[in-house]
């Protein structure tokens, strides 16, 4: 993160300075132009991009010195042949075995994956793509009150449905009211309880977590949500369909 | 009086030339003492990779020499590129697979795989031509874990928001887009072993920021080769494969591997 944050602090300032520099590039010519220092200029910006030239010069070569030294000479033996075409066999023979069991650790019943940086999900049966499309994921906003703060991002990794649910009702945590900008009413207040928002069917992931259906279907393919993952009705309802308590939802 | 003062003059001037003189000599002569240390680093690392690497006793087969075979050997870093995979699939973290043969790049959790995407482009370190083939299967027989990665995108593009005091602010707490997928992506994942995969996407927009990422980079590069100098070691050199992705696969690939993930790779 600090990583991030200092390439993105020195990017904008480079920005700016570039944009600085273009505008006034013709002012600071003529300006440079009158004094002593003009004539000096060009052993300047040799002085300043020689090291930089340089350094680049030396990892660009550096890469690439080894050409020089010949490449690994095979030796092949002939009287080796016989003991050559059964490894090869054994090592096909291990490759198969290994692929198998590779393919083995894919689940055989339904499974979801759903990526949050693209919003889109596929649903699998085995290796069996049965569906794709687009849904909504956590938005990565952090909202910030007085005393509490809330991240909503789709947790990452692999999950479970822990539960399913026909018409389910929101009951809407506190988070919601704090980001409407409303008082937040008492615990089993009725304002708390909306029918209808999360579409016909949910599944539960635990913590909260729910893949559901939505009403507003234009924010589909967007990072929107609260941590939620949301379809639309038709999408919703196969993987309701298809997906049993206990079946794997893989979030990246 | 004149022309003592004159001589002064002079012998200074003389002074200064012969102290730039000096100045210049001595920052040519640690200049090229830099640039031949530095040059010299992938032969030293080299050597000491097939002696490390190129142990005997690490392969599963009777003759290492059968790994001249070209056939045998690709079958045999296949075969060790699946082994890999099924010991990370053990693991519950998501990991990052690199099937340069295939030329293809994935990412998996427990073995399952989430993503998959095409490599347009490859370019890997002369230093993987000219090593051992022994000291290369032993080298990427077993997987890698991450030690650092640099980006010029966000892993979480986090959005900061104070709760709003009323509804009508509320109202004006508009969707923010993420704007990383509009300039070109850049990854730089270091790993364990002294390996670097630099992965961008094969767009060929150049942004402030793409620059500012290669040109840290280069230079952290070029900063830990200077610490080893003072220290009167020859300068690190880490071999270096380079991919270019889909920009969109690239950003779902980054954001998905975790900081510590780990790293198969078919080379």
């Amino acid at each position: 993160m600090d990583i991030v944050f200092k390439i993105n602090k020195y990017s904008s300032l480079f920005k700016s300075i570039l944009f600085v520099s273009v505008k006034n590039i013709k002012n600071f010519i003529l300006k440079l132009a009158q004094t002593s220092a003009f004539k000096k200029l060009p052993l300047l910006v040799f002085v300043l991009i020689t090291p930089f030239l340089f350094i680049f010069l030396l990892l660009l070569i550096q890469d690439k010195i080894l050409y020089i030294i010949p490449p690994v000479k095979l030796n092949y033996q002939a009287e080796m042949e016989t003991l050559l075409e059964k490894q090869k066999q054994k090592a096909v023979s291990q490759i198969i075995y290994l692929q198998q069991r590779l393919n083995a650790k894919t689940p055989g019943s339904s499974y979801l994956i759903i990526n949050s940086s693209t919003n889109e999900f596929k649903l699998f049966s085995g290796l069996k793509e049965i569906r794709r499309g687009i849904c909504s994921t956590g938005s990565y906003v952090q909202l910030e009150s007085d005393n509490q703060k809330w991240l909503f991002k789709t947790p990452k990794g692999v999950l479970r449905v822990q539960g399913k649910t026909e018409n389910p009702v929101w009951i809407k945590p506190d988070w919601a009211f704090i980001e409407e900008g409303l008082p937040v009413p008492p615990k089993g207040h009725y304002s708390r309880y909306e029918y209808g928002t999360l579409g016909d069917y949910a599944l539960s992931l635990g913590n909260g977590y729910l893949i559901h259906g939505t009403l507003y279907k234009r924010f589909l393919g967007m990072p929107v949500t609260h941590g939620c993952v949301r379809m639309n009705d038709e999408d919703l309802e196969k993987i309701y369909k298809s997906l049993t308590i206990g079946s794997k939802v893989y979030i990246y | 009086m004149v022309s003592k003062f004159e001589n002064t003059i002079q012998s200074n001037i003389v002074k200064y030339r012969n102290a730039i003189k000096y100045f210049t000599v001595v920052v040519t002569v640690i200049l090229l003492m830099i640039a031949v240390l530095m040059l010299y680093a992938p032969f030293s690392n080299l050597q000491k990779f097939n002696i490390v690497y190129a142990d005997s006793s690490l392969i599963s087969f009777d003759k290492e020499e059968l790994l001249n075979d070209e056939k045998f050997y690709e079958l045999k870093k296949h075969e060790a590129y699946l082994k890999s995979k099924l010991l990370v699939a053990k693991n519950d973290s998501i990991s990052l697979s690199v099937n340069l043969p295939d030329s293809t790049i994935s990412i998996e959790v427990q073995g399952v795989l989430l993503h998959q995407s095409k490599l347009t482009s490859i370019s890997n370190s002369m230093f993987f031509e000219r090593a051992n083939h022994l000291a290369l299967f032993n080298y990427f027989q077993s997987p890698f874990k991450t030690k650092k990665s640099i980006s010029n995108i966000e892993k979480e593009p986090v959005i900061y928001m104070k709760a709003p005091k009323d509804t009508i602010e509320a109202a004006k707490n508009l969707f923010k887009a993420d704007t990383s997928l509009a300039k070109r992506v850049y990854v730089r994942v270091e790993l364990e072993r002294g390996l670097t995969i630099i992965l961008t996407d094969n767009q060929n927009k150049w942004s402030s920021s793409y620059l500012y990422t290669i040109f840290s980079s280069g230079l952290l590069s070029f900063k830990l080769s200077l610490k080893d100098i003072f220290h009167f070691q020859v300068p690190r050199y880490n071999p270096v494969i380079r991919v270019k992705l889909n920009r969109n696969d690239l950003i779902s690939i980054y954001r998905a591997i975790p900081d510590k993930a780990y790293v198969t790779i078919h080379m």
